[in-house]
């Protein structure tokens, strides 16, 4: 059990109006909405779902349990953010990983925390890319929070930050926001009970987002970044 | 185990040749080809399976090394059946050396994956600064008729590392049913095509190769710039076999013209 001190800093870090720069990321969403590929929020949901289930879980999850039982070795983080790097290959993704976690650092040098300011100079020496379930994990870690509420408030950000894109993009209405995330709570709890494999191990596929963020490189109507 | 080694050279004279060769079963090879608007002296090697396909517990490997600035492609004679797997589950790996001003392609046709087919696929691609590789790696599901049981897995990855083992580049997924299988089968089959090369954005072949996606209205697919500048990365979504084989064919075309100048003939097979 958390005690309320924690519980009140989950909150805090959680919260939607924490700046962490993600309210301009769509995930691919806005292109396959533009597609055609999702047009409901039955379509929303499976998307999300599908994140979750095939990149969250296999991939970030584990990145960004390793980076937090490393997290008092920086040097340890880093290839594992070399890593993510090698392996988010449509380049909107990519860039938007780094961008966020660059934004989450600066963020909390902002707020005066040593590790920000630690890892963002690597960043600036071209020694880490700083991408941001690695950012997540070494910051998380950084102001106390147990593991499971580090890997639970990770998957709850990128579920309101998707489903936000999707109420954006008029795919969804307020209502079906917070029925769908109560749904995704069920199947995020799921996924934390995975086992979490080497760093070696991770994989993701999620084809049809992946390239929904590679046609929005071309894309000519743009509300999002990816 | 099966397995295959190909070393491309290149003669005084410019010509590329197989320096050395082995195929054990179920591999099969014949002498080099050499084919009009190719790059001069490019060498083709045909692989054929004297065995029908991959089956249950097999290993094979296939390990291509080109140097000396020679131009070669390597290529399957068909496409190659994932047999079901009851039990087992078998493994294929092709290791690519490319180095000292060469450019090769490994072109393979689609995996055809059967009913309870297991697949472990690894391609490892090793390149320097001054040399270009093209991948074509695809897979298309098969089901046969009256027979609700379908593919069980594919775990795939391909990495492109330096001529020094640096991780470039790391595409690893598991296809199984669930995750790619919809109710209505929207897509059955997925093709990639990698453009390695680590001294030019080719920005211009991006864009081209962007808008034939854009436009290709039998495909979803995408492309976009490859982590490390190490080249870029086609990806498609297919509802059936024949436009699978057509765009990796088109793919490949629109790249061998935009790398090499001339477009090149069609491979008949």
């Amino acid at each position: 059990m958390m005690n309320d001190d924690r519980v009140f800093t989950l909150l805090q870090h959680g919260d939607s109006i924490f700046p962490s720069g993600s309210v301009s990321f769509s995930w691919g969403l806005e292109m396959l909405k533009n597609d055609n590929l999702v047009t409901s929020s039955v379509g929303v949901e499976d998307f999300i779902e599908s994140q979750l289930h095939d990149k969250w879980g296999t991939f970030e999850r584990v990145v960004l349990a390793h980076c937090y039982e490393h997290a008092k070795d920086l040097q340890a983080v880093i290839p594992a953010d070399n890593l993510v790097e090698c392996m988010t290959l449509p380049s909107e993704l990519r860039e938007g990983s780094k961008r966020l976690g660059s934004a989450l650092l600066s963020t909390y040098v902002k707020l005066d925390n040593p590790v920000a300011k630690q890892y963002q100079a690597f960043i600036h020496d071209n020694k880490a890319h700083g991408h941001l379930v690695v950012s997540q994990g070494l910051l998380w870690h950084s102001i106390g929070l147990p593991k499971n509420p580090v890997l639970t408030l990770s998957a709850y950000n990128f579920c309101t930050s998707a489903l936000s894109a999707a109420l954006r993009l008029g795919l969804i209405s307020h209502i079906d926001f917070q029925m769908t995330l109560t749904r995704l709570g069920k199947s995020i709890s799921k996924i934390l009970t995975w086992p979490v494999p080497e760093i070696e191990e991770i994989h993701g596929f999620t084809p049809v987002s992946d390239i929904a963020s590679m046609r929005h490189e071309k894309s000519e109507t743009r509300l999002f970044i990816n | 185990m099966g397995n295959l080694q190909l070393e491309f050279s290149t003669s005084p004279g410019g010509k590329t040749y197989l320096k050395n060769q082995y195929a054990a079963y179920p591999f099969h090879i014949c002498k080099a080809q050499y084919f009009e608007n190719d790059p001069p002296g490019m060498a083709n090697i045909y692989i054929q399976s004297a065995s029908g396909g991959i089956y249950e517990d097999e290993a094979l490997s296939t390990n291509v090394i080109a140097h000396s600035s020679s131009y070669s492609q390597i290529t399957t004679q068909a496409s190659t059946i994932v047999h079901g797997m009851p039990h087992g589950m078998a493994h294929h790996s092709v290791d690519i050396n490319v180095t000292n001003h060469s450019y090769t392609e490994y072109i393979s046709d689609p995996l055809i994956l059967f009913p309870e087919s297991k697949l472990c696929s690894r391609i490892n691609v090793f390149i320097d600064e001054t040399s270009t590789a093209v991948v074509a790696d695809s897979f298309l599901l098969h089901f046969l008729s009256g027979d609700g049981r379908v593919f069980e897995l594919l775990n795939s990855s391909l990495q492109i590392n330096t001529e020094d083992t640096e991780l470039l580049t790391k595409d690893v997924y598991r296809v199984n049913s669930k995750n790619f299988l919809d109710n209505n089968r929207s897509y059955i089959g997925m093709g990639t095509l990698y453009v390695i090369n680590r001294a030019d954005k080719h920005q211009h072949l991006l864009e081209s190769l962007q808008s034939s996606m854009q436009v290709n209205k039998d495909v979803y697919g995408g492309v976009s710039y490859l982590p490390n500048h190490c080249g870029l990365l086609v990806k498609f979504l297919v509802k059936d076999g024949d436009v699978l084989k057509k765009t990796i064919q088109d793919s490949w075309i629109a790249i061998r013209q935009y790398l090499v100048g001339v477009k090149p003939n069609i491979r008949r097979k």
